[in-house]
Order: structure tokens, then C-alpha cells, then sequence
């Protein structure tokens, strides 16, 4: 929910990160709601319009090939879409043998780092362990 | 963002849920394009229908009366509203008098002390070093990350 550097892209470039989260959803044949409302997020974070998310959902059906998500889309949006990936990918509690190897075929697409995709999980981990914190502090709020 | 219990709330929650943080992202004025971002992705990770979110962004310029919405929530909505509240509110920098007021009306609301509120600002104070971590990692900071 916090700012970030997505919102401030051009919209073709939003749209083409968000086409690529979508073939990223779609990586083990198995979309969860877990994933699916990760996925939503991100689409409102890029501030795409209503019209746009729509055609985005539409991939979650019929996915366009990797190669074409990867042509036109430039090296911060690729980035942080690698970033949302892996966090989209973990929100169900497991990234499987599947999603990470196509995480890393995007990663190394973009020149990064060999280890940036397990850098990453462990950054998400730690995400979670906040988000669980705050959860806590919620429980603990009245004493 | 990371994945929150916010999906587990009732459809009318997750409506009750955005039209707060719609109240308090106004708090400071026009909303401005992180706020907006912030309450898109509360709308997204809710997965709220479309068709509800266009409802709920016709209040960007004119959110609901705080004190009746209030009076719908339970103990459990408003201290979920206020975690997320103190997020948002805290997405165009530094929280103003305006934010405080409102976080300190729903923290009155959930039976929440001050001393708790103060540690929940300060536990969203480390989402950001967090969320600046993730942009270094992937080698795409923003002007005046800091994530030590």
C-alpha cells in the first residue's frame, strides 16, 4: 500500500508490467485466491483504468507467450514486476519448482543478479512476519 | 503490500473497509496520486467488484460521514480499519494533525489506547524500510530510500 515507484511509470508501461504479472499467475496452471487477490492489488497499485484491467483479466484466460510480455517493456517496470511476482507467487505459501524457473528466466531477462529471486523470497518471508506483527499488535491493541 | 485479513471480511466490511480509508486519506485535503494508489490496491487485495469500487470512487471527492460509519463497524472491522488507516494516511509522508484526529477517533471507537496507536505508527514506519528493501533488491530505489 505504500508508495512506490510503480504508479509513477508511463500507462503502457503499468499495462505491460501488469500483462506480465498475468502470465506469471498463470506459471503452474493454478491460480489461488491468495494469488488472485495479490494479483488485484497490484493492478490497483499501476492505476490502470477499469478497461484496462479488464483486457489484463482476460490474460489470466488466455496468456499471452512470455516473449511478447517481455518485448516493449522496459527495465523498471520489468524489475519491479519480478519484485511483484515473487511476492504474488508466494502468497499462497508455496512457489513451486514451475513458478521459480520462469521467475528466474524473467530475472535473468532483465540482467539481474543469480541470487535475486531467492533474495526476494526471503524478503517476502520477512513481509510476512511484519504483516503477522502487526496482526499481533492488533490482537494486543485494548490491553 | 503484503497479504492481509482484509480478504476475510464480509462484502459489506470490505465496502466499510475502503470508505474509511477513503475518510482518512481526505483527512489532509485532496487525495493525491499515492493515496489513490494505496486505496486502488486496498480495493484490489479485497478484490471488491468492479462495479463497487466505481461506487466507492465517486466518494473521492465527497467521502461518507465518519461518525455514522463508525457506528456499522465492530470492534474487529475497526482495529483491521485502523491498522490500514495508519498506512494510508502515512503514504504521502508524514501523518498531519488532520490523520492523527481520525486515527485517534477510530482508535477511541476499537477501545484502543493511545500507547497502542503510537506502536502501531511505528510498526508502519518499519513497512517502509520493508518496501525500500524489495526496490533495492531488484535494484530500482526510490529518492531517499533507506532500508538499515
Amino acid at each position: 500500500m505504500l508508495p512506490d515507484t510503480l504508479h509513477q511509470l508511463p500507462r503502457t508501461e503499468r499495462f505491460a508490467y501488469a500483462k506480465l504479472l498475468a502470465v506469471m499467475a498463470r506459471a503452474n496452471d493454478e491460480l489461488t485466491v491468495e494469488e488472485m487477490a495479490a494479483f488485484e492489488q497490484r493492478l490497483g497499485t499501476a492505476l490502470l483504468s477499469p478497461e484496462q484491467r479488464n483486457q489484463i483479466r482476460t490474460y489470466l484466460k488466455n496468456p499471452p507467450s512470455l516473449e511478447e510480455c517481455l518485448t516493449g517493456l522496459g527495465h523498471e517496470a520489468g524489475r519491479l514486476a519480478v519484485r511483484d511476482s515473487v511476492m504474488m507467487a508466494a502468497a499462497d505459501g508455496n512457489v513451486d519448482k514451475k513458478e521459480k524457473k520462469l521467475l528466474k528466466k524473467i530475472a535473468n531477462y532483465f540482467d539481474m543478479q543469480d541470487n535475486t529471486i531467492d533474495r526476494l523470497l526471503e524478503w517476502t518471508a520477512e513481509g510476512y512476519a511484519w504483516m503477522q506483527s502487526g496482526v499481533e499488535l492488533l490482537n494486543e491493541l485494548s490491553k | 503490500m503484503f497479504p492481509d485479513s482484509i480478504q476475510l471480511l464480509s462484502e459489506n466490511g470490505r465496502k466499510r473497509h475502503a470508505n474509511l480509508l477513503i475518510i482518512i486519506a481526505s483527512a489532509d485535503g485532496e487525495l493525491v496520486r499515492e493515496e489513490i494508489a494505496a486505496i486502488e490496491s486496498a480495493m484490489g487485495l479485497m478484490m471488491i467488484h468492479p462495479n463497487v469500487r466505481t461506487e466507492l470512487r465517486s466518494q473521492f471527492a465527497d467521502p461518507i460521514e465518519l461518525d455514522s460509519l463508525l457506528q456499522e463497524m465492530d470492534t474487529a472491522e475497526l482495529r483491521l480499519a485502523l491498522k490500514n488507516g495508519a498506512i494510508v494516511a502515512a503514504v504521502d509522508g508524514e501523518y498531519d494533525k488532520n490523520e492523527i484526529f481520525l486515527l485517534k477517533k477510530i482508535a477511541a471507537a476499537a477501545g484502543v489506547s493511545d500507547a497502542r496507536l503510537k506502536q502501531l505508527l511505528n510498526w508502519v514506519r518499519n513497512m517502509w524500510k520493508l518496501e525500500a528493501k524489495g526496490r533495492y533488491i531488484v535494484g530500482s530505489p526510490m529518492e531517499g530510500d533507506d532500508f538499515q
